[in-house]
């Protein structure tokens, strides 16, 4: 693509529901009396949220395995994909989509901006405090046995509850017609992220989401000219889940003119 | 002189990146230089490239509109830079100690300084967190924080830890100082875009998302002295600095190009002088070139004057 010019944004818009107990942690555990070892991550005002950055990266890696993209640059210990010239990047939704180092001299302005999904507070019912720990999170002790003395190894893990609801927010910029065909894999990585895992321990059962109540829409830059982009319909009809999205996703594409 | 201000809400912290190559660090409001970038870069997209290099022409020659710098707001109340040369006072030592600290004043107090140049302070006008002077309650102008952030390894998910910070505002408000009318739609429209783009760095994992709450007039009762202050970053000209007297601080602005068309560039160092800066003779300032590549990259360096009083 030569010229950048802005065609329009989608905004993405609905609820991440915790189906498991979710452990984003926050890595800062405090030495406190009576605190958890493993805290979760908080935002300003003490409730648990889930950082843009874990939905992008979790999203990117499972899009980089899906469409089997080779980890090629490491980052510290860790090793990611990102395209080293510009006819791979040409071929690679995944690059596109998620972005690039800006420096490298073929990168574009990456396609999707994914927020901070904040915790709707009703979804955590009274019911489900009496059993918690604390305001917002329960805390789960976990253990490992020693095989041949027995010994228990005690640890705890402060999770957001099973059945807490959050909400999302995605914007993706359409900068060409590809952008607006590509933003199907911007689901299917959505699709992916449900059958794997979001946050730590996701192997023994922690972190398993789902999407619900999705509402796509389209603002094109002529509503952003006219100041209409509060009165927007969604175009994807009673498509609300990623799955139903991906699977007839020709009838959102046509509302993107 | 009447101005227009945009206050918006903000959606999600920001990261105002201070010294390049730290992501730990964050300033506290957002400079006019980076909100100038961010103008710019929607700017750029939305109307091409060709349409920014004739706005950055004007800018060089006669700029269509000023911006200034984007202060924290809260509930309402606006808050702005204490002007360096007005005396905060008052009788109890303790309070005075803390009064050194303030760097934000409401929009009341404000109009006061630039009006009389000094004014006592009541005890209970300073905010909770210190930092600034309302006469409203207030608890906090912002709050920053330090999120830890990890790279996983796509094969054997060995995780790379590393901090990131943030800031998280309760509303923010900038001034626009609109010369030529005609530009308004455009404004408009690009600061609309913007709320979907967002400011500083860090934002495609959503930082600096914004909602414009309302657009709206403001007046200052500015003194007709010959002495100045600015609500923008402010590198004056050369020939400008003759005989110049002021009260004032500056900083240090680095940083790297990002443009869809120049990659890896760095920006030349280029000391400002910061916002609230109060100096004796109409200050104007201009666009600085500080890197050149396929396109020249500017750092946006007008001053945003508002008289005020000279003696204190």
């Amino acid at each position: 693509m030569e010229e950048i010019n802005l065609l329009g944004k989608i905004i993405i818009r609905g609820k991440i529901k915790a189906e498991t107990g979710l452990a984003i942690g926050s890595g800062g555990g405090k030495m406190e009396i009576g605190g958890v070892d493993n805290p979760v991550i908080k935002d300003a005002f003490g409730k648990p949220y889930i950082p843009g950055s874990s939905l992008k990266g979790k999203m990117r890696s499972l899009l980089e395995k899906a469409s089997g993209k080779k980890p090629n640059v490491s980052l510290g210990k860790a090793r990611i994909h990102i395209c080293e010239n510009k006819e791979e990047y040409q071929k690679c939704i995944v690059c596109k989509i998620f972005g690039l180092p800006g420096e490298k001299d073929f990168s574009e302005p990456t396609r999707l901006i994914v927020r901070d999904a904040f915790l709707i507070e009703d979804s955590i019912t009274d019911e489900m405090r009496k059993n918690m720990d604390f305001k917002y999170t329960e805390v789960k002790s976990e253990n490992v046995i020693d095989r041949i003395t027995s010994a228990a190894n005690p640890r705890q893990m402060e999770r957001v509850p099973a059945g807490a609801e959050f909400d999302f927010e995605m914007i993706y910029n359409v900068f060409s017609e590809e952008d607006k065909n590509n933003l199907k894999d911007v689901f299917k990585g959505m699709e992916l992220l449900e059958h794997d895992y979001l946050g730590s321990s996701g192997s023994r059962g922690y972190g398993k989401v789902r999407f619900e109540g999705i509402k796509v829409y389209w603002c094109s830059k002529e509503d952003y000219e006219k100041g209409k982009i509060e009165e927007k319909k969604e175009i994807n009809a009673e498509l609300q889940t990623p799955n139903k999205i991906v699977e007839k996703f020709e009838e959102i594409r046509k509302n993107i003119s | 002189m009447k101005y227009k201000v945009c206050e918006i809400e903000t959606i999600t912290p920001f990261h105002i990146g201070n010294k390049e190559g730290s992501l730990e660090e964050t300033l506290h409001y957002v400079p006019s230089d980076t909100l100038f970038s961010a103008f710019c870069n929607v700017y750029r997209i939305l109307y091409g490239e060709d349409e920014l290099k004739k706005l950055i022409e004007e800018f060089t020659t006669k700029p269509p509109f000023l911006l200034s710098s984007a202060f924290p707001a809260v509930n309402g109340t606006l808050f702005f830079p204490t002007p360096k040369n007005s005396k905060l006072v008052s009788d109890d030592e303790i309070l005075n100690k803390k009064l050194k600290k303030i760097e934000f004043v409401s929009e009341e107090i404000f109009k006061e300084l630039i009006k009389e140049g000094k004014i006592e302070v009541k005890k209970e006008w300073v905010t909770v967190d210190g930092k600034g002077i309302a006469k409203e309650k207030i608890e906090k102008l912002w709050v920053e924080k330090e999120v830890a952030r990890v790279t996983i390894d796509r094969k054997t998910n060995a995780s790379q830890l590393y901090y990131q910070g943030e800031v998280i505002f309760n509303g923010l408000h900038f001034l626009i100082d609109l010369k030529d009318e005609n530009y308004w739609k455009e404004i408009e429209t690009t600061i609309r875009v913007m709320e979907h783009e967002g400011i500083g760095g860090e934002r495609t994992y959503g930082k600096g998302l914004f909602k414009i709450k309302k657009v709206r007039d403001i007046e200052f009762n500015e003194n007709k002295s010959e002495w100045f202050l600015t609500l923008s970053m402010y590198c004056p000209k050369k020939e400008e600095l003759k005989g110049i007297k002021g009260y004032f601080e500056y900083i240090t602005r680095g940083g790297w190009v990002y443009s869809p068309e120049e990659k890896g560039l760095r920006k030349k160092f280029l000391r400002m002088f910061v916002e609230g800066s109060v100096f004796n003779k109409k200050i104007v300032g201009g666009m600085v070139k500080v890197a050149e590549g396929r396109h020249d990259v500017f750092r946006y360096g007008y001053a945003f004057p508002i008289g005020v009083k000279n003696e204190i």
